[in-house]
């Protein structure tokens, strides 16, 4: 039977399972799928397994780090941490114009731990042949006390080195390392120096100036991952430097290579051609006062110096004194033109060509009777300067000495270099004051010598002597003498150089030139030794307008003539003509004469 | 009952955690690799800067010894025949 309209009541819906949501509609939404999957209770107890987790490492992390972290670290470091040398290269030196005087290439050691290597005889003689020994000599490095160091070659080339790597010896080992080559060799030996075989400077320029080339090698600690087959392991990663290393620096030296070849070859010529016993020869910048060229005779070639005599290896231009004698006339002319006693034209009256000084006799060669004071210079008259010098306050040929520059280091930097003696304690005699004023009692270096003429090619300014390429073209320096004074004096100077002067020999061909004559008998232990002289000629040119300032000394010529205007004035002429001419110099002096060359 | 909402989003964050420590993971070593390969390349041009700088030396010193005044002099008398212009004479005008 159907229902009725009246009791028909809406059909209720049917019965939901409990927690069953409805939504508004009255439609029931769909039943989450992780209530069935992840009951409640597992979330809370993996969520509490995790942060226990998490907490236990946080606390081992920390525990790690702190009660043990010190001895991790030291473990970690000895197994991965090494601390390796970065080495650093010798700085180079070159002359002014950028030619090389010393390089360092590399080379090679080979060397080998004594204890734990095992040399059978038929690695030893294959090793033998490689390093061009023998057997018997590498057994004897090997066999040398107990040592764990033994060196087997030093100093052996690339191509050696890795004929001895590819022989694989057990325990040998090979190690770079680097030696130094002078390219120049003996022609500048004394003024560049040289190293020893672990490469420290010993001389000259190489010791002067070791802080700056040898640098300092530096060591940094790096990150390393296992071997290699060289047993090396391989560094993954800087860490970081121990020590940074600094770097050799390259030196570029006011020598000019050109310059020193002649100044060399023509001192060694001259050295030769009179039998003398050595030689120097300083060349100044009369701008700068930069060494140009410094040679000495005897020398020795750097690139082997186990050969080396010890006569050769001193720089006598700056360690070795004489008694300058007369090159130090015109600074006594100096003093007199300043003190307003003379003029250049003052006559002095030298006859009989002798006077005596209690027991000391001073006398000229001939007996030139009155001369000027310019003509006293230009003759080189003993007697004529010592009666000066007698007129003169008792301090004053000191003074003038001393100021320039005698007595006292000129600055150029070299080791080992000597100021020689000027000494006040006779100028209360008559015969101290007048030898003094020819240069006798009072002791210089050819580099002294050199440094007071570069005060009068200056104008009276005395500027310290450099080897050191510097970056102004003018040196400043003190004014020490009067320009006035000073140019007289130069131009006295040219006299010596004319005709009837001492030292006409000393002429440059096409150029004008100054300069002063000098002939010293050697002081033995029994006193002065007439069969024993030291021959000089100091100068500078052009004369009008000075460009180099140049010192010969010749010591000891044995054959021919001895004196500074035959044996060292020549010398000073073909250096200054060449040398002028290297550096572009017009020639000064084409109305009394022109160099040619004969055909 | 807890709604299920809050739980996704845990698993979610817990999964992209993971999957982040991952990349973490993953960029780590790919970094050390690449930093390892770049500092072996830096190493191997620093052997290649050594080598020529070595060679320039050696190139240095060939030309200097070859070059020297004293070498030349020596080829230009013996080889070529040459002489220095020592016989300078003045000439008078």
């Amino acid at each position: 039977m159907k229902p009725t309209g009246a009791s028909r009541r809406p059909r209720r819906p049917p019965a939901k399972p409990p927690g069953t949501r409805v939504n508004p509609a009255g439609t029931p939404a769909k039943p989450p799928v992780a209530t069935a999957v992840f009951p409640a209770w597992r979330f809370h107890a993996v969520a509490v397994v995790i942060v226990l987790a998490m907490a236990a490492l946080a606390v081992r992390v920390v525990q790690l780090a702190t009660a043990e972290g010190d001895f991790l670290k030291r473990q970690g470091e000895a197994r991965a941490v090494r601390v390796i040398d970065v080495p650093v290269h010798r700085g180079m030196i070159f002359d002014r114009h950028g030619e090389p005087l010393a390089v360092s290439a590399p080379m090679h050691t080979v060397w080998v731990d004594p204890q734990q290597a095992s040399l059978p005889p038929a690695a030893l003689r294959r090793l033998a042949g490689v390093l061009g020994s023998t057997p018997e000599a590498l057994r004897r490095r090997l066999d040398a006390g107990s040592r764990r160091f033994a060196y087997l070659a030093r100093r052996v080339p690339p191509a050696v080195a890795e004929q001895v790597a590819a022989l694989a010896v057990d325990g040998v080992q090979v190690a770079r390392t680097y030696h130094r080559f002078y390219p120049a060799g003996e022609t500048t030996a004394h003024l560049v120096g040289r190293t020893n075989i672990d490469d420290a400077g010993q001389e000259g320029i190489e010791l002067a100036l070791e802080a700056t080339l040898a640098g300092a090698a530096g060591s940094k600690r790096v990150l390393k991952r296992g071997t290699l087959p060289g047993g090396n392991a391989e560094v993954v990663k800087d860490l970081g430097y121990v020590r940074r290393p600094e770097y050799g620096e390259d030196v570029h030296l006011a020598l000019d290579l050109r310059l020193q070849f002649l100044a060399y070859r023509e001192l060694k010529a001259a050295v030769q051609h009179h039998g003398a016993a050595s030689g120097s020869l300083v060349m100044l910048d009369a701008a700068s006062g930069e060494v140009l060229a410094l040679a000495n005779q005897p020398s020795f070639n750097p690139n082997d110096w186990r050969r080396r005599g010890t006569e050769g290896v001193r720089n006598r231009a700056i360690t070795d004194l004489y008694e300058p004698g007369s090159t130090v006339k015109p600074l006594t002319v100096l003093a007199a033109l300043e003190g307003g006693l003379y003029t250049p034209e003052t006559e002095v009256d030298t006859a009989p060509g002798y006077f005596r000084i209690g027991t000391k006799v001073i006398e000229d060669p001939v007996n030139r009777g009155r001369l000027t004071v310019a003509a006293i210079v230009a003759k080189s008259s003993q007697v004529g300067i010592a009666k000066m010098a007698l007129a003169m306050p008792s301090h004053a040929v000191y003074d003038a000495l001393h100021r320039a520059g005698f007595g006292d280091y000129t600055g150029c930097g070299l080791p080992g270099e000597a100021i020689g003696m000027l000494a006040e304690r006779d100028l209360d005699k008559d015969i101290g004051r007048a030898s003094l004023a020819y240069g006798y009692g009072v002791t210089a270096s050819p580099m002294q010598i050199a440094r007071a003429y570069l005060t009068l090619a200056s104008g009276g300014v005395r500027k310290d002597v450099s080897v050191l390429r510097g970056t102004d073209e003018s040196a400043a320096g003190m004014q020490v003498f009067a320009p006035a004074a000073t140019a007289a004096v130069t131009s006295m100077l040219r006299g010596v150089l004319a005709r009837d002067g001492t030292a006409p020999k000393a002429r440059p061909p096409g150029y004008t030139a100054a300069g002063k004559t000098g002939t010293v008998r050697k002081v033995t232990a029994s006193g002065y030794d007439d069969t024993a002289h030291v021959a000089y000629f100091a100068g500078f040119a052009p004369a009008a307008a000075p460009r180099i300032v140049l010192v010969v000394v010749v010591d000891e010529p044995r054959r021919g003539l001895i004196g500074g205007g035959d044996v060292a004035a020549p010398v000073f002429a073909r250096v200054a003509a060449r040398a002028l001419r290297a550096l572009g110099v017009p020639p000064d002096d084409m109305g009394t004469g022109q160099a040619v060359h004969r055909a | 009952m807890r709604p299920p909402a809050p739980r996704t989003f845990w698993l979610a964050l817990g999964l992209a955690a993971c999957l982040a420590s991952g990349l973490v993971a993953l960029q780590t070593v790919r970094q050390t690799t690449e930093m390892r390969e770049t500092f072996q390349a830096l190493v191997a041009a620093r052997e290649r800067e050594d080598d020529y700088l070595r060679e320039y030396r050696l190139l240095l010193l060939e030309r200097a010894t070859f070059a020297g005044y004293q070498n030349v002099e020596r080829v230009a008398g013996s080889e070529l025949d040459m002489a220095f212009p020592d016989a300078v004479v003045q000439v008078a005008q």
